[in-house]
């Protein structure tokens, strides 16, 4: 909210910088966000009367202008042509630097002298374009500073106020706060007027909905004059951002910015039948709101009707059909009370926040009603002229009184951490407006005005104890608890095993949105499946879940490709999301992405592209990293990867994941050139086990090693050739593929495999014989398993 | 000949001393030391000595044939030496070639921030909790203290999936879940990925929190100014002051935003902290009764507190990033800085 400074000056003294006040009431909870000061640029800048006119001799577009500034002539170069003899015009005087720029100083133009500058708007930092001088009115002062003459001598704060202050969105409420926080009092001002010899037997108020509108008042004045506000409450609407209109709705505007009770004015001719009606709409009744548009309301909006036709959404915005215009005669005036969701459910539907509907969803004190209508009666009756009824209609069926408190001191003390003193209490609660009464030495009974819809409970006591207190008096302490280690989860202890494998693998860490675009995921959901999607996203490209953060990181891929940067190789540890109709729940993964050349191309070490045994190599790793090891299976239904080159994890019998290369539609689609090979693998699977290490004896004995190359069928899979040798026997201690050929000398359809087999005993040294008759049994069993015959 | 003994011993170092290579020096023993070398002839002929002069004699050539073997072998290590520094010398590299390097990646810096809150707190005996991402309107909000139609709702725009769903908007649901779960003491935080509906250079609509929650005994607002003192030391410097404003969070009361000296102007003033000197890094007060209601504590005997504050903010302060989409593009040049 903004607010200025002069206006705050009405209800209390300010002795100190705005600068000051501003750090007062940041450490109260009222968050100054910034201040700024109007008229700056004005110094030097005066109001003067041009006395003559006279053509420049050397410079037809040119005048001389004499001018006074009352005890003072000035001879000053004026290049406009708006201004005449008599006029009260802006000068800027040397030594002036104006809002726009220009500095001023005495110097000759074309041979004349000029000492100073005659003012346009735009010059003046007031208009964002003008033509010619700006002409002021006639009834200012001569030398009088231009800033203070039209009020632009101001401070304004934009004050940061919390959902549940609603005291504070006022000017009074604020002046409130600042004279209890520097021990001042609070200039209440008199609202006071003659009411007229009119009743208000003219019109009547049918309340339908007392408990969406707690209060109703309403009263009439007849034969106002519409016109322009004076410049006081512009420049005031102007410091707090608000369009003024014409005197009575600024009126209703300004009233509602010192009070913070919002009003409306009717025109009261446009009301039919003379009857204001405070019920629900209806499904079929619509209403063109003062913004010019159309809104069917629905029955669940409390509206202001008449006889015939909605006015007004009610603490909302009223309807062009009833506004207030320069043709307005008579007028009834509006001062209620509408219950905070019933505005807030209108204000979210309609997509309509204003000023008033801000107001009415934090609470507005029914009580404080009547005040904000007498006010702005008297500033109509002030600004506007007219008549007003004698009396008002003020429907009020449950009148809201005030709630006692019972505050603890002890438990004020317990809770803040601090010693405090009754009387220091009961100072600062009295310094508020909150009436209190003292139970017993430790007790106390306050009683907090209507306007606080904060304080409703004992901790919304102590809150204020320690707003007033301040918070730099409560001094540090420690909590006093039991001594004992925190710790990450189970989740977190795997993720960071996790993380450092994949950065020791040379993958470099991305963190992605938890959604995307349904473009991106399709390819990469099961058949007939939808990924949930958000209903309000900012984008399309943001708006469903990730079930995948494949992706994600294909899009990485490309971002970087764009950049010219190559040969990338990216994990993500995140969440991945269940599709519409999966009861898997969220579940964690780790992502990985590999693409371009193995080491990039450096000069010693191979240029070579990656392929299927890199990502393989690095999700055997990475399980390892973890404790788990993983039984990899052929998969061609991966529908993303290539079928040729794709693979599923089990971990412990469970599903943990696949690998693969991305199938060369999704890298289309994706735009990405040459290949990528990815991996996904839950995290679930990996924390199912705690390993607990117990070390095996490392061997004392020797072990002898053997080397075999066998040719068999090509689609015999390496897999199982390993598991026929190792299964010959338990001295085979380790056992690895060391060569895999085809060519020449190799026929077609086949393959050369060469392992080597280490055998070794646990309790002895093996004999040469012992291992001979091994040996021949591996070969043997490559001969009959899986039709291997020794490489000649 | 003692004489010709004398002048062989000459003849012979000098032909050592020149032997430019193994070979060489074999040959060069052979032909004095050897069978048939020289000197073994001279001792063939000490036979024609007289019986009183041999002893002196024999001894003159043991003498003679020691100093030979002394430089022979001298000879031989200084070949050797001089062929492996032959050798060496042949296989100089360039050392200011660059290494044969299989690249290592990186951390993103949000997890190095986040670890690092994550490492302070579990020294002082918090826990890690846990909790979904897409969370119950109850969970984010009702038990929070945050009713349907309040204005509190505003603080924070919300992506909806339906209704009652919703991406959590704080990490603050997992107080509730916890709690839910477990009877006091409680003593967690909470981390991970929050949604709000908000993007621009300091905005991201996906970011990151860490929660924290004590509930005892006796715990008081001082507790909460002590913790955070401890936090902020570490994380910031011991030297770096913070102050304490009244804010309003519908689940904590009192409730404060904590600011810290500007980490960058050290308080003077400047643009990344508007010139205040302070900047806001999280939000925290003593939880209020109303959630302790909702999850079945007795507010009259537990009192706790509650923290919470941004990942990105606290990176972007630490490595002075002034876009926030970049944690998100990741870009190698960019994660590379890390």
């Amino acid at each position: 909210m903004k607010i200025s400074l002069n206006w705050l000056s009405d209800f209390v003294d300010i002795d100190f910088s705005p600068e000051r006040l501003a750090e007062t009431l940041i450490t109260a909870g009222l968050e100054v966000e910034g201040i700024s000061k109007l008229g700056e640029g004005l110094n030097n800048v005066v109001v003067a009367r041009i006395l003559s006119m006279n053509s420049h001799p050397n410079a037809d577009r040119l005048t001389l202008c004499s001018v006074s500034t009352g005890d003072k002539t000035h001879s000053i170069v004026c290049g406009a042509k708006n201004m005449k003899e008599g006029d009260l015009v802006a000068l800027a005087l040397p030594g002036a630097h104006l809002p726009n720029g220009t500095k001023i100083v005495k110097s000759k133009i074309r041979g004349e002298v000029s000492e100073g500058m005659l003012c346009s708007e735009v010059e003046l930092g007031l208009a964002k374009e003008s033509s010619g001088l700006m002409i002021l009115q006639d009834t200012l002062t001569l030398g009088t500073p231009f800033a203070k003459a039209l009020m632009l001598d101001d401070t304004v704060f934009d004050i940061n106020i919390t959902p549940n202050r609603s005291d504070c969105l006022s000017v009074i409420g604020i002046a409130r706060e600042v004279a209890a926080l520097t021990g001042k009092y609070l200039k209440r001002q008199k609202v006071e007027f003659t009411e007229g010899d009119l009743d208000t037997s003219g019109v009547s108020v049918d309340m339908r909905d007392s408990d969406a509108c707690p209060r109703y008042t309403g009263r009439i004045i007849r034969d106002v004059k519409i016109v322009p506000s004076p410049l006081w409450i512009k420049r005031r609407l102007e410091a707090s951002g608000i369009r003024t209109i014409n005197n009575v709705v600024d009126v209703t505007n300004y009233v509602m910015l010192e009070t913070g009770q919002p009003l409306h004015a009717f025109d009261l001719s446009l009301l039919c039948g003379n009857k204001i009606v405070v019920r629900k709409g209806s499904e079929e009744e619509k209403i063109t709101t003062l913004d010019g548009i159309e809104r069917s309301l629905g029955s669940e909006t409390l509206i202001i009707a008449d006889n015939e036709k909605p006015l007004a959404i009610a603490g909302v915005m009223g309807g062009m059909g009833s506004e207030v215009s320069e043709i307005t005669t008579d007028i009834l005036l509006e001062s209620a009370c509408f219950k905070p969701s019933i505005v807030r459910k209108a204000s979210k539907r309609f997509g309509l926040h204003t000023e008033s509907s801000h107001r009415f969803e934090r609470g507005v004190d029914p009580n404080g009603v009547l005040h904000a209508s007498n006010r702005a009666i008297g500033l109509i009756l002030e600004l506007a002229g007219g008549n007003p009824s004698s009396g008002l209609i003020d429907i009020y069926p449950n009148k809201m009184n005030p709630v006692n408190i019972e505050m603890r001191l002890g438990r004020a003390k317990s809770i803040l951490g601090i010693d405090l003193d009754m009387d220091s209490v009961i100072y600062g609660f009295n310094g508020l407006g909150l009436a209190v009464k003292e139970m017993d030495r430790e007790r106390i009974m306050v009683t907090p005005p209507t306007f606080r819809v904060d304080l409703t409970r004992e901790i919304d006591l102590i809150e204020e104890v320690a707003r007033l207190k301040g918070y730099d008096i409560i001094p540090v302490t420690y909590p006093k608890v039991e001594a004992r280690a925190g710790e990450k989860n189970k989740k977190g202890i795997l993720e960071d095993r996790l993380r450092g494998a994949m950065i020791g693998m040379g993958f470099y860490e991305a963190v992605t949105y938890g959604f995307t675009s349904p473009k991106a995921i399709s390819p990469f959901l099961p058949s007939n499946v939808v990924p949930v999607r958000l209903l309000n996203p900012i984008s399309e490209e943001q708006s469903v879940m990730r079930t995948t953060i494949i992706p994600l990181l294909l899009e990485v891929v490309g971002r970087n490709h764009s950049h010219q940067n190559e040969d990338l190789k990216f994990f993500e540890i995140g969440r991945v999301f269940p599709f519409c109709g999966d009861d898997r729940g969220e579940r964690m993964v780790v992502t990985g992405i590999l693409t371009g050349l193995r080491y990039g191309k450096r000069w010693n070490l191979p240029a070579e592209e990656l392929d299927f045994f890199d990502v393989k190599g690095v999700v055997e790793n990475l399980l390892n990293s973890a404790g788990v090891s993983a039984v990899f299976a052929p998969s061609d239904t991966i529908q993303y990867l290539h079928p040729g080159k794709s693979a599923t994890v089990e971990v412990f019998d469970q599903d943990a994941g696949v690998l693969g290369e991305v199938h060369p539609d999704v890298m289309e689609r994706f735009d990405i050139k040459g290949r990528a090979y990815v991996f996904e693998i839950e995290l679930k699977p990996l924390m199912e086990l705690t390993r607990s290490v117990s070390f095996a004896h490392i061997p004392k004995f020797p072990a002898v090693s053997r080397d075999i190359a066998i040719v068999l069928d090509d689609d015999v899979p390496a897999e199982r050739v390993y598991k026929v040798i190792k299964d010959v026997d338990p001295l085979i201690t380790e056992l690895f593929l060391f060569d895999l050929y085809q060519g020449k000398h190799v026929p077609d359809g086949k393959k050369s495999m060469a392992y080597s087999i280490r055998y070794q005993a646990n309790d002895r040294t093996l004999r040469e014989e012992e291992v001979n008759i091994l040996h021949e049994k591996v070969l043997a069993a490559v001969k009959d398993e899986v039709g291997g015959v020794l490489r000649e | 000949m003692k004489g010709s003994l004398e002048r062989l011993k000459e003849e012979a170092l000098v032909l050592i001393d020149k032997a430019p290579d193994e070979q060489e020096l074999i040959s060069v023993k052979a032909r004095y030391l050897g069978k048939k070398g020289e000197i073994t002839a001279i001792m063939k002929e000490m036979g024609s000595l007289s019986p009183s002069e041999r002893p002196a004699f024999g001894q003159l050539v043991n003498i003679v044939k020691d100093s030979l073997e002394d430089a022979l072998n001298g000879r031989l290590l200084s070949i050797k030496k001089m062929a492996t520094e032959d050798s060496l010398k042949k296989e100089k590299v360039d050392i200011s070639l660059p290494g044969r390097r299989v690249s290592v990646g990186k951390r993103h810096p949000l997890t190095t921030v986040m670890d690092e809150v994550i490492g302070i707190f579990t020294r002082i005996g918090f826990s890690v909790a846990d909790g979904p991402e897409i969370e119950t309107d109850y969970y984010n909000f009702e038990a929070l203290n945050i009713p349907k139609d309040h204005p509190a709702r505003d603080m924070q725009d919300t992506f909806y999936i339906s209704e009652d769903i919703v991406l959590r908007t704080h990490t603050s649901p997992v107080q509730i879940r916890t709690m839910e779960r477990q009877a006091p003491p409680i003593r967690i935080i909470a981390t991970g990925s929050v949604y709000r509906c908000d993007s621009d250079v300091t905005h991201s609509p996906m970011f990151h929190q860490v929660e924290g929650l004590i509930v005892d005994r006796g715990i008081s607002f001082g507790d909460l100014k002590g913790i955070l003192k401890t936090f902020v030391g570490e994380m910031f410097g011991e030297d770096v002051s913070l102050r304490f404003r009244p804010s309003f969070f519908p689940f904590t009361e009192p409730s404060a935003e904590v600011d810290i000296q500007c980490v960058l102007c050290r308080g003077d003033g400047c643009r990344v902290c508007s010139g205040t000197g302070w900047l806001e890094i999280m939000g925290c007060g003593m939880v209020d009764p109303a959630v302790f209601n909702f999850v079945k504590y007795d507010p009259e005997i537990y009192t706790g507190f509650a923290f919470g504050m941004g990942i990105e903010r606290i990176a972007m302060l630490k490595y002075k990033i002034n876009d926030i989409r970049l944690f998100f593009e990741n870009d190698i040049r960019f994660l590379n800085q890390f």
